[in-house]
C-alpha cells in the first residue's frame, strides 16, 4: 500500500487515533502495514497500529477480543476493530474505505534480528529459559482460545527488554495465517502451498515453528538460508525436517531429542504440548523416529534431477506442471509407478486415477486432472495441486480470494472444484481434523452451486462458501470491508455518493455473500435474479433480499440507500396499469422511503401482493371492457341501429301502434260524446 | 268476410284461440246489427285492400290502414243509427259522400303514417347512433386514462388517414 499524505488521524474506537501517513516497517507483520499511533487516555504510552489487507478474511477481528493483552511472552492487542482508511486518491480527493486493524504496544525490547539480520545464538540453558519457556506459556495460552499463531519465526520475536533475556512472540493476527512464514519454518505441506493458502493450521504447526526456530537459535543462524524454497521443501522430504535444518551438526542428546520431537514430519508421531512440558520438566521419551517416505528400487528422471520417492516426485511436479504432463504419459512412470514400490494394486491405483480425472471436467484439461490427482496420491498431506495452485484444503478460501481478480487463477480454482480434487485429497487422508470435516459438507453445497449461473451462485458463492470471513467484494463496497450482513445495508447506503448514477445496489457478489450469510436457503428470492431480462421481477427481487437483510439486522438509517431503492423502483411501480393506484402506490413508497422500510415498500409491490392481482385483474376487465365498447362502435359504425331492416321493422311497429293508439282513442272520444250528448 | 274470417282465423291462432270462437260471435253480432255491420264493412274496403298488399310481419300495414280506416267509418256508423239502423238506411248512409271521404281520408292517414314512419325512426336511429358512439368515445378515453394505452389492446393499432399518409 503506498503511503498517502493524509494529515487526519483516523480514530479507533474512542481512546487511539492512528496516522496514515506515519509508516513504521520495522514493526511490519506479513501482510500488515505497522503505522504510528497514539493513545489519547495516556500519550506517553508507546503504541502502533498494524492494518491488514482489505480483500482477505482475518481471523484477528474475531480472536482479539477473546483475551485480554496480558502475558509478556506475547504481543496482543490492546484494541482491534475496522477503521476508515485512506485507500487511493482520485485527483485531490483521498479516496476513504475502511481496513480491519490491531493497535499494539511498541515492544520495550529490540528485535530478535538484529540491524545485520544476525540471528543471535544462544546457549541450551538460554534457549530454554528466553524462547523455550515463553514458548510454552504461548502455546497454553492459544491452546484455551483454540487459535493458533501461526507466526513463530525469528523475524517475528522480540527481546521482552533491551537486547538479552526472555523473547516474545510478535503478531499473529492481522495477517491470514502462515502467510509470513518462510519454507523453513513450516511444514513440507504447508511450505509447498501458497503462502496465503496454508489455511489456519493447527498447534501442531505451532510446535514445528517452535522447534524450526529453536535450531535457529541454537546454531544462531538460518541452516537453509543459502537454499531456495524448492530445495529446502526437496531436502525435507527426502531427508526429514530434522536432518535438513540440523545439518552435520553435533546437538546434545537432550536438545537432538528436543528438535527430532518437535520436527517429526509425521503429524501424529510429532511432539504436543504435553510432551513438550514434560520434557521441560526432564522426562524422556521414545525417540521420535524420522519419517522418510519409501524408496523406489529405481530412480525417476524428470526435470533434470532424479526422484526416488513418490512425495519428492508429486513435489516437483506441482512444480513443473508441463512437463508433469508429458511425465505421466510417459510409459517409464507407468513403470515406475506399477515396479518401483512393490505395491501390487498400484496398477488398480492408476486406473482409477485416470478414470476419475476422465470422469469430472471436460476433456481439454483431462490431462491436469490427471497430474493433480496423482500428486494428490503420491503427495499424501501435500497440499492440493493444480497447475498455478497449490493450496492446503483451509486455504482454499484465502487463495480464492487473494486472486479473486486475477482471472486465470479463479479459471484455475474453479476448475480444480468441479474436478472435485478436494474430495479427492480428504479421501486420501487417513485421519481428517474437525473443520476438514466440516468443510467437507461445504464441498457438498459448492458442488450444488459452483455452475449454476444466476446471481448469488457461481464462483462468488464458491468465494464466501468457503471461507465466510471474507469481506464482500462487490465493486460498490470492497473497499468497506464488511464481513458481517449486519455490515453490509450501512455500506451500500455510505458507497452509494460515490457510485455512478443509476447503480444498482445488488450485484453477484452482494448476492452470493446474502446467500451465505443467512441461516436459511435464498434459493427462492434467487431466482428472481437470475431473469434480467424480466426487469420488473428482477427489480423486485433485489427489493426483496434488501428488506430480508433489513428485517434480520433492523437497518433502519439508510438514507441514501433509500432513494436508490425508490428510483430503482420507479419501472415497477409504472408496471402498475391503474393510474390511480400508481399514484397511491408511489405516495406510499416516499413514505416508506422515509422510514428506510423496504418491507413495507415489497408488501406494496409484491408480485404476489394483493395490490398487484388487483391491479392485474382490473386490467384484464378494463380491457374486456374496452374490446366490448370497440365491438359496439363497429356495430354502430356497420349501421347497427341505422339498419334498413331494423329500421323498417321499428316502423312498422310505430305506425301500427300509432295508428292503433290514435284509433282507439278517437272511438273512445265517439263513445263518450255519443253517450252524452 | 271470406278473407276477414281467414284473418280473424290466423289472428285466432296466433293467440292460440280457436278461429270458430271468434268468427262465430263475430258473426252472430254482425247479423244482429245487420246495418252497422253492413256499413262498416263498406267503409272497411281499403283496410281490406290493404290486407291484400301487406307483406309486412304481423299485417302491421292492415293494422295501420285498419285502425285510422275505423275512425273515418264512424261518420258511416252515426248516420246510420240517426237514421234508425234499418236494413233500408244502408243504400242511403253508403251514398254519403261525406262518409266515403271520411273513411278513404282515415285510411289514407294510415298508408302516409306508414310510409313515413320509417324515415322518421331512421332520422332517430341516427341520433341514437351519434349518440352512443359519443359515449362509447367518452368511456373508452376514461378507460385509456385510467389504465394507460395498453387498455386498448389488439385495438391499440392506429390506422393512419389518407391525409397522414395512410392507405
Amino acid at each position: 500500500m503506498a503511503v498517502l499524505s493524509v494529515k487526519e488521524a483516523v480514530e479507533l474506537g474512542e481512546r487511539y487515533e492512528i496516522a496514515p501517513s506515519q509508516r513504521l516497517p520495522a514493526f511490519d507483520s506479513g501482510m500488515a502495514e505497522a503505522y504510528l499511533a497514539t493513545d489519547r487516555v495516556d500519550a506517553s504510552r508507546k503504541v502502533f497500529a498494524l492494518i491488514s489487507p482489505g480483500h482477505l478474511a482475518i481471523r484477528g477481528l474475531a480472536i482479539a477480543p477473546t483475551r485480554n493483552a496480558a502475558g509478556a511472552y506475547l504481543m496482543w492487542p490492546l484494541a482491534s476493530g475496522i477503521v476508515d482508511w485512506p485507500v487511493g486518491v482520485e485527483g485531490n480527493d483521498v479516496l476513504w474505505g475502511r481496513r480491519p486493524a490491531f493497535i499494539y504496544s511498541v515492544p520495550s525490547g529490540e528485535s530478535l534480528i538484529g540491524a545485520n539480520g544476525q540471528i543471535p545464538q544462544m546457549s541450551e540453558t538460554q534457549l530454554i529459559k528466553s524462547f523455550i519457556q515463553p514458548a510454552i506459556q504461548l502455546l497454553r495460552d492459544l491452546i484455551l482460545i483454540g487459535c493458533p499463531h501461526r507466526a513463530i519465526r525469528p523475524q517475528n520475536i522480540f527481546f521482552q527488554s533491551g537486547n538479552s533475556g526472555d523473547l516474545m512472540f510478535g503478531d499473529c493476527l492481522a495477517s491470514p495465517p502462515g502467510s509470513g512464514q518462510p519454507a523453513s519454518c513450516e511444514t513440507v505441506d504447508n511450505a509447498i502451498s501458497d503462502p496465503v493458502g496454508r489455511g489456519v493450521g493447527s498447534v501442531a504447526d505451532d510446535l514445528y515453528a517452535i522447534g524450526a526456530t529453536a535450531i535457529m537459535l541454537y546454531l544462531g543462524r538460518d541452516p537453509v538460508a543459502q537454499s531456495t524454497d524448492e530445495q529446502t521443501i526437496n531436502a525435507k522430504i527426502n531427508m526429514g525436517s530434522f536432518s535438513t535444518l540440523v545439518g552435520g551438526e553435533k546437538l546434545a542428546p537432550s536438545l537432538a531429542e528436543l528438535f527430532r520431537g518437535l520436527l517429526c514430519d509425521k503429524v501424529s508421531d510429532r511432539w504436543t504440548i504435553k510432551q513438550l512440558e514434560g520434557w521441560m520438566t526432564g522426562a524422556h521419551f521414545n525417540p521420535t523416529l524420522p519419517s522418510i517416505p519409501q524408496r523406489a528400487s529405481r530412480p525417476l528422471k524428470f526435470s533434470g534431477a532424479e526422484y526416488l520417492n513418490k512425495p519428492a516426485l508429486a513435489h516437483a511436479m506441482s512444480r513443473h506442471w508441463n512437463e508433469a504432463i508429458a511425465l505421466v504419459a510417459d510409459g517409464d512412470f507407468d513403470n515406475w509407478f506399477k515396479r518401483g514400490f512393490g505395491d501390487e494394486k498400484a496398477g488398480d491405483k492408476m486406473l482409477r486415477v485416470v478414470g476419475l480425472a476422465n470422469a469430472y471436467g471436460p476433456q481439454s484439461s483431462v490431462r491436469d486432472r490427471t497430474v493433480s490427482r496423482y500428486i494428490i496420491l503420491m503427495g499424501g498431506n501435500l497440499p492440493i495441486c493444480y497447475k498455478d495452485i497449490r493450496t492446503t484444503l483451509m486455504g482454499m478460501g484465502s487463495m480464492l480470494s487473494h486472486y479473486f481478480e486475477r482471472s486465470e487463477r479463479v479459471q484455475q480454482i474453479a476448475e480444480m472444484m468441479n474436478a472435485r480434487l478436494p474430495h479427492a485429497w480428504l479421501e486420501e487422508q487417513p485421519n481428517l481434523r474437525p473443520e476438514q470435516m466440516q468443510l467437507r459438507r461445504s464441498l457438498e453445497m459448492i458442488d450444488k452451486v459452483i455452475d449454476r449461473p444466476g446471481p448469488g451462485y457461481g464462483i462468488e458463492r464458491v468465494l464466501y462458501e468457503l471461507d465466510r470471513g471474507t469481506p464482500c467484494k462487490s465493486a460498490l463496497i470492497a473497499d468497506y470491508y464488511v464481513v458481517n450482513s449486519a455490515d453490509l445495508l450501512p455500506a451500500i447506503d455510505a458507497a452509494i455518493p460515490g457510485a455512478p448514477h443509476g447503480t444498482l445496489p445488488m450485484d453477484r457478489h452482494i448476492a452470493a455473500f446474502i446467500a451465505v450469510s443467512m441461516k436459511r436457503s435464498m434459493d427462492n428470492e434467487l431466482v428472481g435474479l437470475a431473469n434480467k431480462e424480466d426487469d420488473i421481477g428482477y427489480r423486485t427481487a433485489i427489493l426483496r433480499l434488501l428488506a430480508i437483510v433489513q428485517r434480520v439486522h433492523q437497518n433502519y438509517d439508510l438514507p441514501r440507500l433509500s432513494q436508490v431503492v425508490v428510483e430503482m423502483l420507479e419501472p415497477v411501480i409504472t408496471a402498475f396499469h391503474n393510474a390511480g393506484m400508481r399514484d397511491h402506490i408511489r405516495g406510499q413508497i416516499e413514505t416508506h422511503a422515509q422510514g428506510c422500510r423496504f418491507d413495507e415498500m415489497l408488501l406494496l409491490l409484491d408480485g404476489d401482493g394483493s395490490l398487484r392481482r388487483a391491479d392485474t385483474d382490473g386490467f384484464a376487465q378494463a380491457m374486456k371492457e374496452y374490446a366490448g365498447l370497440e365491438r359496439g362502435r363497429a356495430w354502430l359504425a356497420n349501421g347497427g341501429l341505422t339498419e334498413t331492416t331494423r329500421v323498417r321493422g321499428i316502423a312498422q311497429r310505430a305506425a301500427a301502434i300509432t295508428a292503433t293508439l290514435t284509433g282507439s282513442a278517437c272511438l273512445a272520444a265517439y263513445a263518450v260524446v255519443a253517450v252524452l250528448f | 268476410m271470406a278473407d276477414n274470417s281467414k284473418a280473424n282465423s290466423g289472428a285466432a291462432v296466433g293467440l292460440g284461440v280457436k278461429p270458430w270462437v271468434v268468427v262465430v260471435p263475430v258473426v252472430l253480432i254482425g247479423l244482429i246489427f245487420l246495418p252497422s255491420a253492413a256499413v262498416i264493412c263498406a267503409g272497411m274496403v281499403p283496410t281490406l285492400v290493404a290486407r291484400l298488399v301487406d307483406s309486412s310481419p304481423g299485417r302491421r300495414l292492415s293494422i295501420t290502414v285498419g285502425s285510422l280506416n275505423l275512425v273515418g267509418c264512424l261518420y258511416f256508423l252515426d248516420r246510420i243509427w240517426a237514421a234508425g239502423h234499418s236494413v233500408g238506411d244502408i243504400q242511403v248512409v253508403l251514398a254519403d259522400s261525406f262518409g266515403w271521404l271520411a273513411a278513404l281520408v282515415g285510411a289514407g292517414a294510415g298508408w302516409v303514417i306508414f310510409g313515413a314512419m320509417p324515415l322518421v325512426i331512421g332520422k332517430v336511429a341516427e341520433t341514437q347512433t351519434a349518440l352512443r358512439l359519443r359515449r362509447i368515445t367518452g368511456d373508452q378515453e376514461r378507460l385509456v386514462k385510467e389504465w394507460g394505452e395498453s387498455v386498448r389492446g389488439i385495438y391499440g393499432v392506429k390506422v393512419a388517414s389518407k391525409d397522414e399518409g395512410g392507405e
